[in-house]
Parts: C-alpha cells; structure tokens; sequence
C-alpha cells in the first residue's frame, strides 16, 4: 500500500465560540476528540478476520486476508461486535432513591412541607 | 539499459495490465509511489541522473499519455513539488476517465487508488499554494474531478450486473462524502445520497460490507443533522452492529452520534457498552449519570463542560433534548418523595427545582414546565391552578420514557 494513503488527515475542527465564556467557567473535560477524528477507511492493517470467507481464497491456496485487495474488505458475522448494538438500557427508571441527589430531595421537601401547611388554605 | 529503455518497458507493462484486466495487478502498480512505480524511477534516475525522459513529448495513444502522466506526477511527489504533482495526476485522472468509460467492473479498484492520491496531492499542494497566496483551490477542483469517476461508475450501462463499474459506486461515494465534509458541504453530500437513491443500483447489502458500513456512518449523521433521529438510528445501529470489531476508532465514531439519540428515547448506554469506549465514557458518562438521578445541575454542568466538543462534531443540539429526560426525572423524584400523591403542590415541584440548582425558580415557571412534561406526554395529569397543584393520574402518571413516540421532540 502506497503511504499516502496512510497519510493522517492534518484538518483541524472549527470549533464554534459558542457559549466560550460559560464553557470556561466549568473546568472543562478533556478534550478526548482527537483531531484525526474522521470516520476511517477499514485498512487490511487493522482488519483481520477470524475465519476466511470461502469465496476469498487466493489462487495461491492461501486464505489470509492480508493477501487480499484493499478495496474489497468484506467480512463476516464472527468479525463482528454484535453486543454493542444490544447494550442499551431501557430498564433504568426504577425507584431507586438511594442516591445522593434523591436524599438531598428528601431533606428539602421536607422542610418545605411545615411552612406549607400554613400556606395552603381549604 | 537507458533511461528511456526503461521508460517504454515500463509503458508496456500498463499496456499488458489493460489488456489482462487483472484488478488487482493495476490497482497495486497505480498509486503514487507504488513499489513499482518507485523501482521505475530509480530505475531510470540510475541510467540517466535525471528524470528529463518523462518529459519527452511524443505521439502516444491516450492509455500511454496517462501512463507517461502518472510517472511525472510520481516524480514531482518525490521531489516534494506537490502542486506540479497534482498538475499531472489531474491530468492523468482525466485521462484514466475517457479510458474507463470502455472499461468494465475489473477497474474500478484502480480508480479508488489514483481518486484517493488525488485528494491527497490537492491538499498539499493547497498547504504549499497557501504559503504563497490564497489561490488554494486544488481540493475542490479535484472534488469535481472525482465525482465524475463516481458518476462513471453509477451510471455504466453495462448489461451483465458482475462486470458491471457500478460495484465501485459506494466506495466511491464514500471518498467523496470525505472530500464534501471537508468543507462541510452537507448540500453536496445530500444530493449524492439523493442521486444513488434515484438510480438502478444493486441493493446495499450485496456490497462489501467496508462500503456499506461507511455509507451508513455517513448516511446516519447527515440525517442526525437534520435532526431525523429515527433514520439516523437504523443506520448508526447497523454500522455499530457490523462495524469490524478491530476498527475500534469507528466504532468509537459511532457511538457519539448514536448515544444521544438513544438516549433521546430514554435507551441509557449500559455501563458495560461505556467501560468499552472510554472515550465516550468521558463525554456521556455523566450525562447518563444526571438523568437517571434527576439531577439537573450536574446536567447542565457536564453540558457546559463538553460543549465544545460536541458543537465541533455537531452533537450539541440533540444533546440538548435530553434535557427533557432529567427534567422528567426530577418530577418523578418529588413524586414518590411525596409518597406517589396523586396531588402533589407546585411548590413541592419549586423546592425540588431548588435542590437541584435553580432555587430562583418562580411558581409560575414551574408551572410553565410542568404543562409543557404534560404536553409532550412525559406526565399524565392537569394543572389546577387556582389550588397550585398537579393533579396527577391514578395510573401511570410517569409512562416509562421508553414507551413514548419514537420520534424524541425538542
């Protein structure tokens, strides 16, 4: 493979000055975006397959990806993350009132609760 | 043998390839400093000490010329003269072009490789062009250039589907989603979606799954964009799902878009899913952590703290929505505080506000909230004001946010 196809992008992101000021104000979170952050192109480097797809078995007898065009990557259900795409919570909103937050809410609410009764009248 | 002995062995050779139709063979020796290309060039500079026969201007027949064209592109690049490098590689894409419209499926590797040198040669020589003046427009020039290699692959009439160019579409319009994003020409990218969906193509799933992974990615954030969260998830789900495992940076890539639109849905990333990507860990993590504790300030806080970066990949906006959710959460916090009354006080909801960082927060601003939660289906009730206090319903007051429309409104 030619090396200027594996030539890092040199592109910086604009970055908006949007909300700076307030952003400045907060310590702000590393900024764990690098800058080479484009989709990349699957390279037969970082693509190996676990088992050959039959159909690509070189003339040679050899059934080692490495050896197979760049532009053609195909690969299989063992090649991938299925787990991922199932790893989504929808079961969270439960009544947990355990956390820190939920007990300062209690504190409060609480004491909200006498001046309260004076106010409201039937 | 002298230089120019070389040079017309050389030119044979890609005349051999022409005729062989070996894809692999061409697509290996066309890229600009192929290992061949290189072994010539030495070749020729040992006999001659220089390079002066690729300059020779003869007769040649167009396949030859673009032969001749791309040794002198690959000469200049080795000298570091990007803008004459590019100067020739353009010419030799053009004629490659009038070459392929006869060429059948067997070259269309061949046109990724010098598509993909073009784009990188115009770069440098718009960063060597920019130091000298602002006439660096190379990379759009080139953008035009390779959106024809693109329609000559869509549209290639070739009766038998397997000799077809058209297998090339996709992983050319994935280089040219590249190139539109560079200047974010989001139109651009749209109308090529557009073009693609219009025309007679095999359907995406026959395709090598790199294109179609990278199509999808591209697809699904132009369509977050336009803030169609729903096509963006049937997308993004399958590039994450079929992703190659080992292309970890992609997969990356797309869990940023994908999360907050889940999110949107009330779908939290699991902790196991965060443990995996870091990186979103970072970004996320505490956002995930606020809404499923209500707290809204620790909300607003981690927003503030990754702005930036999620303006910079143009993920702020839909962030945004999921503020909805906390609000939402904070609700249902001071209702099972108060015992799951089913009359809970605007002040109870006030105090609640306050807690969670807005203790200037007016009774009629919660009010305000309260009616828009109502509206948007998050809390099943009516306001009566004149008591100031929610009256809610017996059952489900607070539906499970996954249950709503699929659509997530702002």
């Amino acid at each position: 493979m030619s090396t200027i196809q594996n030539a890092q992008t040199d592109e910086k992101k604009e970055q908006t000055q949007a909300g700076t000021d307030a952003a400045a104000q907060q310590a702000p979170v590393a900024n764990v975006l690098e800058e080479d952050d484009e989709f990349e192109e699957f390279k037969v480097e970082v693509v190996r397959t676990k088992k050959p797809l039959d159909k690509h078995k070189t003339k040679y007898g050899l059934t080692n990806y490495l050896l197979l065009k760049p532009y053609n990557l195909d690969w299989n259900q063992d090649d991938e993350d299925k787990d991922d795409a199932a790893l989504w919570d929808d079961n969270w909103d439960d009544d947990d009132l355990e956390d820190d937050f939920s007990k300062q809410l209690r504190v409060e609410l609480e004491k909200a609760s006498q001046p309260e009764a004076m106010a409201i009248s039937n | 043998m002298a230089g120019s002995t070389r040079l017309v062995k050389a030119l044979y050779k890609f005349k051999m390839l022409k005729t062989t139709k070996n894809p692999e063979e061409l697509a290996q020796i066309v890229p600009i400093a192929s290992v061949y290309t290189v072994k010539v060039l030495d070749d020729i500079w040992k006999e001659d000490g220089n390079w002066d026969v690729l300059l020779e201007e003869k007769k040649r027949s167009l396949w030859d010329e673009m032969a001749i064209l791309h040794f002198r592109a690959s000469a200049a690049y080795r000298q570091s003269q990007f803008i004459t490098a590019y100067r020739h590689q353009l010419d030799m894409y053009n004629a490659f072009l009038r070459e392929f419209q006869n060429m059948s499926r067997w070259a269309v590797y061949a046109l990724f490789a010098i598509s993909k040198d073009l784009y990188d040669l115009a770069r440098r020589a718009d960063t060597q062009q920019s130091m000298v003046d602002s006439q660096a427009n190379k990379v759009e020039e080139a953008t035009r250039a390779i959106n024809q290699g693109f329609s000559a692959c869509m549209t290639d009439r070739e009766p038998l589907l397997s000799k077809s160019r058209k297998w090339g579409t996709y992983h050319m319009a994935n280089i040219l989603f590249g190139l539109y994003l560079q200047f974010k020409a989001y139109n651009l990218c749209n109308s090529m979606i557009r073009a693609i969906k219009a025309s007679e193509l095999p359907s995406l799933d026959r395709f090598p799954m790199s294109d179609q992974v990278t199509f999808r990615f591209h697809r699904g954030t132009l369509a977050f964009r336009s803030e169609k969260y729903s096509i963006a998830k049937e997308d993004l789900l399958f590039a994450l799902e079929h992703c190659h495992r080992d292309a970890y940076k992609n997969k990356t890539r797309i869990l940023m878009h994908l999360t907050p639109i889940m999110m949107m849905e009330g779908k939290m990333p699991h902790s196991r899913l965060l443990r995996r990507y870091p990186r979103v860990r970072s970004i996320y993590g505490p956002l995930v952590k606020a809404v499923k504790s209500g707290d809204l300030q620790t909300f607003d806080k981690q927003l503030r703290a990754v702005e930036q970066q999620l303006v910079s990949l143009g993920l702020y906006m839909a962030t945004e929505y999921v503020r909805k959710l906390v609000i939402r959460q904070l609700l249902y916090k001071v209702f099972l505080i108060e015992g799951r009354a089913s009359r809970v006080p605007f002040s109870k909801f006030q105090a609640g506000f306050a807690v969670a960082g807005f203790p200037q927060m007016e009774i009629a601003e919660v009010e305000c909230i309260l009616a828009d939660m109502i509206f948007s289906g998050y809390v099943k009730g009516y306001l009566a004001h004149d008591h100031g206090l929610a009256v809610l319903s017996k059952q489900m007051p607070f539906p499970r946010i996954s249950t709503l429309h699929n659509n997530p409104s702002p």
